[in-house]
């Protein structure tokens, strides 16, 4: 099983100009990693529907419902971050992180990256980086004091 | 209205419609600030909330109707922010110093 986060997974400069378009992008990159079928693609912008995934901060974060877990091969996070901000309702987005789990294999990461969304210096870091390393290794690395 | 005491919590479960992405993220803060407290906080779909036999539920603002059917006889807190939300600094204070938690 591949690692949860991989530098094929991380895009910088991508565009949209919607959160449709947004939640489509996440659902393709985790589909063409074969992380993903089609239905949990889809399964995306239907819990988008259902509540935002807007988390604060310039960042969201889509992912499927429950009920389309099956549809996930391996558990797979992608980082895809936009070269001009969009409107997600009524925020600005800049960056979405795509979420495909099977079970709880990607709370660590989530983990990680609350860390990094609280933390100016990481959280500049993400934004700004050109090096897919940076991010793994922001993504990648707990510090729990 | 529900209401219980900060110290008799030995569970939190954190609800969100899958149970995938944003209750991963407030569980794991959460799990943080009460680290020393021995407390635990899981992370649950909102309709498998029945099954969890969680002392205190949180919850985002728009799933707090479905909470509140799946565990009508639970305290449940709803949250408007993933991060930082001052309801779930108030859940943290109130288990701190023993206070008393009820739905707002």
């Amino acid at each position: 099983m591949p690692p949860l986060l991989v530098t094929s997974g991380i895009h910088f400069g991508a565009t949209a100009s919607s959160k449709e378009e947004a939640v489509a992008l996440c659902g393709s990159a985790l589909q063409s990693l074969g992380a993903i079928s089609k239905e949990y693609a889809d399964a995306m912008w239907e819990r988008e529907q259902i509540a935002s995934s807007y988390l604060g901060n310039f960042v969201a974060m889509p992912h499927g419902t429950d009920e389309s877990r099956k549809y996930v091969h391996f558990g797979q996070i992608v980082f895809i971050r936009f070269a001009q901000p969009f409107i997600w309702d009524d925020e600005e987005v800049k960056l979405c992180i795509g979420i495909a789990a099977q079970g709880d294999e990607h709370v660590e990461i989530i983990g990680n990256l609350a860390d990094a969304l609280l933390d100016e210096e990481k959280f500049e870091v993400l934004l700004a980086t050109n090096d897919p390393e940076d991010v793994l290794t922001i993504l990648n690395t707990s510090h729990t004091q | 209205m529900p209401s219980i005491s900060g110290t008799d919590i030995k569970l939190i479960v954190v609800a969100c419609e899958a149970g995938m992405g944003s209750s991963v993220m407030v569980a794991n803060q959460l799990a943080k600030q009460l680290k020393s407290s021995g407390i635990a906080v899981k992370h649950s779909p909102v309709n498998q909330l029945a099954s969890m036999d969680a002392d205190l539920i949180l919850c985002h603002r728009g799933l707090s109707s479905r909470a509140r059917e799946a565990v009508p006889e639970k305290v449940v807190i709803t949250f408007d922010m993933f991060l930082g939300d001052p309801a779930i600094a108030s859940v943290v204070s109130a288990i701190q110093s023993g206070g008393t938690i009820s739905h707002e």
